[in-house]
């Protein structure tokens, strides 16, 4: 550990439900995001170019592959002597096998985990969503405050504002009250999930949390309107980027179309904050003779005889002479036959879209999850 | 699984590819956009199942070191495979002197102490995909003391210039040894790489060095060819010899027709190499692209027609490329017609507007250099 004395934990444990078949055999933050990605990778990667050296993640639906993808630490050069990536799934003990009951909870059942690295501050991420951010700012930021926690925060409109848990706060940016998802917002400032707070505070709030049976054991409902109600130092943290959280089918379609607008202000293709994810042995892509590319993002291993117009394809995935693929979000290793025609439409993973098959939505209506094959 | 020890060992003066050789030792050289030369014999020994491997490299190692790392990219277990890098350190009075012989003589130590017995000497240079398992299989079934693997060509007048070539007697052992100088169209071309007895191997390697400080390990083996039972092994797949800039551009130029690329990149054989994190390919609104190889972390928004493009090459909107092999990071700016060219890396081409050079001959821009 050391470095700048803190741990992060991400909270992966969530299904994801509305991202339908997606999400049936992996979970959210596994699913797959930009082309190249998964969406755990933007989390983990902000740790890796932070100076974050230890991070634990909250495991919890479906798994396996989650797990084993984010225990090959050196994906993201967190693979230091001291440092680390650490999987914690619910596990067995002396007081019998506990499912994580909330967010606080996966957090208090895994007291012992941080204690061994006594860090002075933990920061407490979620596992889905798209975002670049530096922690070391946010951190900079929570001591010149003196803060006891501090809150990552959004500036959203007025009308979006009653999506989210909202913070509002006085001149300072000091939080005196925070409302989940309020009718008549009084401010704009959203939450985003992300928190750093003093971990001896923090554990000590835990402690006291898991004993109470009336507690969900969520940061939102209970560990921040108590230390509110305590009169502890909360001060809102102004993040202006790119953000979003992909829960929906239509809002996945929508943040990979986001990228390909020209300031889309995630920054991709901008080297000094990279985002890192697993290496994969593909060839190049290859555009063929029939081939006509525009306006999209293209990954390795893709082999392209057909039309692809505003759209992003992820790895190994072919396109077969004729086709057509416009508006669309193709996920590795599908297949779209010859003279087949992909309009608006979110294709999965391993999927084989048939010579001639026409699959399309129109502008205004949600966005089909095309996963299996036609 | 094969139990032998891998050495790569480094080309001989006949390899000059000049320009691109300039910068860096001839393993380092980029291919396909995404690859580096050592990554095919690199990715043959890996996935062959030989864990311990030796590298030499003649001068400028920075590169090949930096690309090989500890061997993680190419499957080399942490603890029980092992990965060496090998430069010349001794003060040579002449490159002359800078022979393969010399370096394994002077790294005796590391070749005689590895657990083997067996040594399969291979070179970078030549670009092809081989199960060595399957050649190991002939070695041990036809008791040679040496199997070399070959391909014959038809080519041999315009390609393969300089390579050793075989004869062979009824047999099939391997009778003569000479350079193909192109006279001829027909020719076994060897491959360069050589299963024996590590024992052998040595022996050979200080014989040579008794007989001449001039001489490679090619020159003993065809001065031992009547002692000893060299055996052939035929390669029937692809094979590109990068042993000049234009054999390098006509290799790349070939292999962006997919139906060609599929021969020697195929999903039950990768080809290992070192991530670098780039992004995917973003295509702006003014692109034209086809027959071309494109890496990741590319910007393209101009035309690109039958050519290579490397990790994170930018294409301006307006801006032609034709039969041209772009290395990473370098730009092509607005309105640049480029046919026939090899731009090195980083490079920007931005104020002549045309370059045009032949299959040939092609233009060579310098690394780094704005022009």
């Amino acid at each position: 550990m050391k470095k700048n004395n803190m741990l992060a934990m991400i909270l992966a444990g969530g299904r994801g439900s509305r991202l339908q078949e997606l999400t049936t055999k992996v979970a959210k933050p596994a699913v797959f995001f930009g082309g190249k990605y998964r969406i755990i990778d933007f989390p983990l990667s902000n740790c890796a170019n932070s100076g974050i050296q230890v991070v634990g993640v909250l495991t919890q639906y479906e798994s396996v592959l989650l797990n084993s993808y984010v225990a090959q630490d050196e994906k993201w050069g967190l693979d230091a002597k001291n440092s680390g990536v650490f999987v914690l799934p619910p596990r067995e003990k002396s007081e019998g096998f506990g499912l994580y009951r909330g967010t606080a909870d996966a957090i208090s059942q895994n007291i012992d985990f941080i204690d061994q690295y006594d860090p002075e501050y933990v920061l407490i991420l979620s596992g889905d969503h798209i975002y670049k951010m530096n922690y070391s700012k946010m951190l900079e930021y929570h001591q010149q405050n003196e803060a006891d926690v501090t809150i990552a925060v959004l500036e959203v409109t007025r009308k979006e504002a009653s999506r989210f848990g909202i913070m509002n706060t006085d001149e300072q940016d000091r939080i005196y009250e925070f409302e989940e998802k309020p009718k008549h917002p009084k401010s704009n400032l959203a939450s985003m999930g992300i928190y750093i707070f003093n971990w001896k505070l923090l554990r000590r709030i835990l402690v006291a949390d898991a004993k109470d049976d009336k507690s969900d054991h969520d940061f939102g409902k209970n560990i921040i309107p108590t230390m509110l109600q305590d009169g502890k130092r909360l001060f809102a943290w102004r993040f202006k980027g790119y953000w979003k959280d992909v829960g929906t089918i239509d809002s996945l379609w929508e943040s990979n179309m986001d990228l390909l607008k020209d300031k889309n202000g995630l920054g991709l293709m901008d080297s000094d904050w990279r985002i890192y994810t697993e290496d994969v042995a593909a060839f190049p892509q290859v555009i063929q003779e029939n081939g006509f590319v525009r306006s999209s993002i293209i990954n390795q291993g893709c082999v392209i005889d057909g039309h692809v117009e505003n759209s992003v394809l992820f790895t190994n995935v072919i396109v077969k002479k004729g086709a057509v693929i416009k508006n669309s979000v193709i996920m590795p290793n599908s297949v779209i036959g010859e003279d087949a025609k992909v309009d608006r439409v979110l294709v999965g993973p391993e999927v084989h879209i048939s010579a001639k098959a026409v699959v399309k939505s129109k502008k205004g209506q949600e966005i089909p999850l095309i996963h299996k094959d036609i | 699984m094969i139990k032998a020890l891998g050495i790569i060992k480094f080309e001989d003066a006949t390899v000059d590819v000049s320009g691109l050789g300039e910068y860096r030792p001839i393993p380092s050289l980029t291919f396909l956009g995404r690859y580096r030369l050592i990554d095919f014999m690199m990715s043959n020994l890996t996935n062959s199942g030989v864990s311990h491997i030796q590298v030499y490299v003649k001068n400028k190692p920075r590169s090949v070191y930096e690309h090989l790392g500890s061997g993680r990219s190419f499957n080399i277990n942490s603890k029980h495979g092992k990965l060496r890098v090998h430069h010349g350190e001794e003060i040579l009075q002449s490159e002359a002197y800078n022979t393969d012989i010399r370096a394994f003589i002077a790294n005796r130590q590391f070749i005689e102490e590895a657990k083997q017995e067996d040594v399969i000497l291979a070179s970078s240079y030549m670009v092809y995909a081989i199960d060595l398992n399957k050649v190991m299989q002939q070695h041990r079934k036809s008791n040679a003391d040496i199997t070399v693997v070959y391909k014959s060509v038809k080519n041999a007048n315009e390609s393969f210039l300089g390579c050793d070539t075989f004869r062979f007697n009824k047999n099939k052992r391997i009778s003569g040894m000479s350079r193909n100088l192109g006279k001829y169209k027909a020719r076994n071309i060897s491959l360069e790489t050589y299963i024996m007895k590590k024992d052998l191997f040595m022996k050979l390697c200080d014989q040579g060095f008794k007989t001449s400080s001039l001489y490679w390990f090619s020159n003993i083996l065809k001065d031992e060819l009547n002692n000893l039972n060299v055996i052939g092994y035929p390669h029937r797949g692809l094979v590109y010899p990068i042993n000049s800039l234009s054999e390098y551009h006509k290799a790349n130029l070939e292999l962006t027709d997919y139906n060609v690329s599929k021969e020697l990149f195929k999903a039950s054989w990768p080809i290992l190499t070192r991530t670098s994190d780039s992004p995917p390919v973003l295509y702006g609104n003014a692109a034209l692209v086809s027959n071309s190889v494109i890496a990741n972390g590319c910007a393209v928004d101009g035309t690109v027609i039958n050519s290579v493009l490397g990790r994170g090459a930018i294409i301006e909107k307006g801006s032609v490329v034709i039969n041209s092999n772009i290395l990473p990071g370098a730009r092509i700016c607005k309105g640049i017609h480029l046919e026939h060219v090899i731009v090195d890396k980083n490079a920007v081409v931005e104020k002549v507007n045309e370059l045009k050079g032949t299959l040939d001959s092609p233009v060579y821009v310098k690394r780094r250099d704005r022009i």
